[in-house]
């Protein structure tokens, strides 16, 4: 079992199963399942007989009229649907947990994905996987998610460039990425709208990061680059710096909404199941 | 300004320490961090400039102040002229004529003018005298000839007759304070002075007895006059009366910084080892606890110690020179002097550490001395040294120095409590 899925992680995901399969299934209707909430549709599975404990709603009235006998309507998940995941590899992510956080939601995106009969892949700058089709090959998918480290920098828009053609399904695209470069990361956004119909950005970001550090006089090396900056912290230099943090979160939130993305932050230190919802469904 | 603890200015290289270590405590630190998009405009902002930072300045300002205090600073006020008190053998010896054609009167006179612009003066205007300064053999003649020498204002207490050998003499100086001087030249009648045992018959063993006693009241701090209330010295060493009429100092107020001259010549004739001599001679001259182990001499290495916290302490206020010269034959210079100088001097160039003495004779011998000082020996011509100033509000300016240490100390207390 992997370090960032283990038998806990997989335990605690479960109660997430019912939540993706309507999210890919959009039984949820658009306001509450992001994943599917362009252009999704809920597959006819066919009637059965009703049996108590059913709800009244689902019954099939019309058939009821013609038949003279109570049956429901069944639906499943499309079996065409397809969640695309795209990973920030960069060297900004090993930061403060970042990566470790990204790359467990990705793996807890891509269980539920497999859980619910979707296509998953998952793709970064550094490689990625084929579409996985079936729950036992997660293995692959996790693999695939953990087989390069993060370094160097973000190529947002490569990654989406090296992702496995899209089918004709359902079509899900989910970024995980701190989203430090802005130009690269509208550009990956545009792409996967173009070719899902929902995006959802995971803006990775901690708090610590956000934050001047207590010490006076700071040494800064760029985790990507390697530059040095030195900064000396007074009161106002800390004020500039909180407004320039706030500036951010608000200038990438306005990039997802300008491409039609929907942006979801997700903290290291969050509740994992939490931040999973809150991808899926939108919850604050 | 002057400082009684120099040393102590070496807590001013703290200074230094504290500017590194402040130095190394705000060294920028290095950290990883995911981008610096979000930094680039702090940066650029006056955030680069150093800060002052008062909790240094109160480190600083502590410490420079507690050093000042711990080094007792003083404020170094004008000189004042140099009063040198002289005492002069004005014996009828002193008129004879030596092989030179100058009498031994003379010859003092010109070495104390020799000496340098001094006015010369009695002591609280009692003329003081050397008595008698004569070998055994005239010693006779002088007792007889004792009325014509004293001034007015001596009290004679005793006397010899005329067969006895034996002079005495007496006078009160301060009105309170007697002393003696005895002579004899060979047994004699035993004679008491005041409660002094004189035990002729013995030449020059005769013991000198001797006593400066400072009364209880007498302040030493600071600024404070010390007043010398008594000086009293008694001498016995078979050469009569020639040796020192000391009790000169008496009723004089010496003060701070003022320096006390003796030159004491004795003549190698009549001196037994002149270390016993001149340990006997000071023995028990100044205050209660100190002991003179001995006297600077030529013949004795030249060493002058002494014993006692109180009386180093009191030392370190004052200077005591003595001149001793015992390589001469007593009559070739006749001359007695014992100089009180009340000057003000500068201890930075003539200060002498426990141990030191200058050996030398300032009228008498026409040959400079030797000075000791700090332990090395230097030529001395005879001169007293330059008038010092006085040092003031050493106390004052202390209590202030630490006043104001506190006063920055609590500032920094409260600046490290806001920080915090």
């Amino acid at each position: 079992m992997s370090v960032i899925f283990d038998e806990e992680f997989r335990r605690r995901l479960e109660v997430l199963k019912r939540l993706v399969a309507k999210a890919l299934a959009g039984r949820g209707g658009a306001g509450r399942s992001p994943l599917v909430e362009r252009g999704g549709r809920v597959e006819f599975g066919g009637h059965r007989a009703y049996a108590p404990g059913d709800e009244a709603r689902s019954v099939d009235w019309n058939a009821y009229a013609r038949l003279e006998a109570l049956v429901v309507k069944e639906f499943e998940a499309p079996k065409e649907a397809h969640l695309l995941l795209v990973l920030d590899r960069s060297g900004s992510m090993r930061c403060f947990g970042k990566d470790a956080a990204a790359l467990r939601l990705a793996a807890a995106l891509g269980w539920l994905g497999l859980a619910a009969g979707a296509r998953v892949a998952c793709t970064s700058s550094h490689g990625g996987s084929p579409w996985i089709t079936a729950p036992e090959r997660f293995p692959e998918l996790l693999g695939a998610l953990e087989r390069t480290p993060a370094d160097g920098t973000a190529d947002l828009p490569a990654a989406v460039e090296r992702a496995p053609p899209l089918g004709t399904g359902r079509r899900t695209a989910v970024v995980l990425s701190d989203l430090y470069e802005a130009g690269p990361g509208a550009r990956a956004v545009a792409a996967l709208r173009r070719r899902a119909e929902s995006v959802v950005c995971a803006h990775v970001v901690a708090p610590e990061e956000l934050r001047a550090p207590a010490a006076e006089a700071l040494r800064l090396r760029d985790a990507e680059s390697a530059e040095l900056l030195e900064v000396r912290l007074d009161a106002a230099a800390r004020a500039r710096f909180a407004a320039a943090a706030e500036a951010f979160l608000a200038d990438r939130a306005a990039l997802a909404a300008r491409h039609g993305a929907r942006l979801s932050i997700v903290r290291p230190g969050d509740d994992l199941i939490a931040a999973v919802e809150r991808v899926v469904v939108g919850a604050p | 300004v002057s400082f009684d603890v120099p040393w102590a200015l070496l807590g001013l290289l703290l200074l230094g320490l504290l500017i590194l270590l402040d130095r190394w405590r705000r060294r920028p630190r290095e950290i990883l961090w995911p981008s610096l998009q979000l930094w680039r405009g702090v940066a650029a902002g006056a955030a680069r400039a150093r800060r002052f930072d008062p909790l240094l300045f109160y480190e600083c300002a502590a410490v420079a102040l507690l050093s000042l205090a711990a080094a007792g600073p003083g404020v170094r006020t004008g000189t004042e002229a140099r009063t040198i008190l002289v005492v002069r053998d004005v014996g009828p010896h002193m008129d004879a004529r030596r092989a030179d054609g100058r009498t031994a009167g003379e010859a003092t006179d010109a070495e104390i003018a020799r000496m340098g612009p001094v006015e010369v003066r009695p002591a609280e205007g009692a003329l003081v005298e050397a008595v008698v300064s004569l070998p055994p053999a005239d010693l006779r003649v002088l007792a007889t000839d004792r009325e014509g020498v004293l001034g007015e204002g001596y009290v004679v207490v005793g006397r010899a007759a005329d067969g006895d050998n034996l002079g005495i003499d007496a006078v009160d100086v301060s009105g309170d304070t007697v002393w003696f001087a005895v002579a004899t030249d060979g047994a004699q009648r035993e004679v008491t002075v005041n409660g002094m045992r004189v035990e002729t018959g013995r030449g020059v063993e005769v013991p000198f007895t001797g006593r400066l006693e400072i009364a209880d009241e007498d302040n030493y701090d600071g600024d404070d006059v010390v007043v010398l209330r008594r000086l009293s010295v008694g001498v016995r060493d078979g050469t009569g009366s020639r040796l020192v009429r000391a009790a000169l100092a008496a009723g004089t107020r010496t003060h701070e910084g003022d320096d006390l001259v003796l030159v004491h010549e004795a003549g190698a004739a009549t001196v037994r080892g002149a270390d016993a001599i001149a340990s006997g001679i000071f023995e028990g001259l100044f205050l209660d606890g100190c002991v003179w182990d001995g006297v600077a001499t030529r013949e004795g290495e030249g060493v002058l110690t002494w014993r006692g916290k109180a009386v180093a302490a009191w030392l370190d206020e004052r200077t005591l020179w003595i001149g001793l010269p015992v390589d001469r034959e007593w009559d070739e210079h006749g001359t007695l002097a014992v100089l009180i100088e009340r000057a003000k001097r500068s201890r930075a160039e003539a200060r002498l550490a426990p141990g030191d003495a200058i050996v030398g004779d300032a009228i008498a011998s026409p040959a400079p001395g030797l000075v000791r000082t700090k332990g090395v020996d230097r030529p001395w011509d005879g001169r007293l040294p330059p008038a010092r100033s006085r040092v003031r509000g050493r106390t004052a300016l202390r209590a202030a120095l630490a006043l104001a240490a506190a006063g920055v100390l609590l500032l920094y207390l409260r600046a490290i409590v806001r920080r915090s």
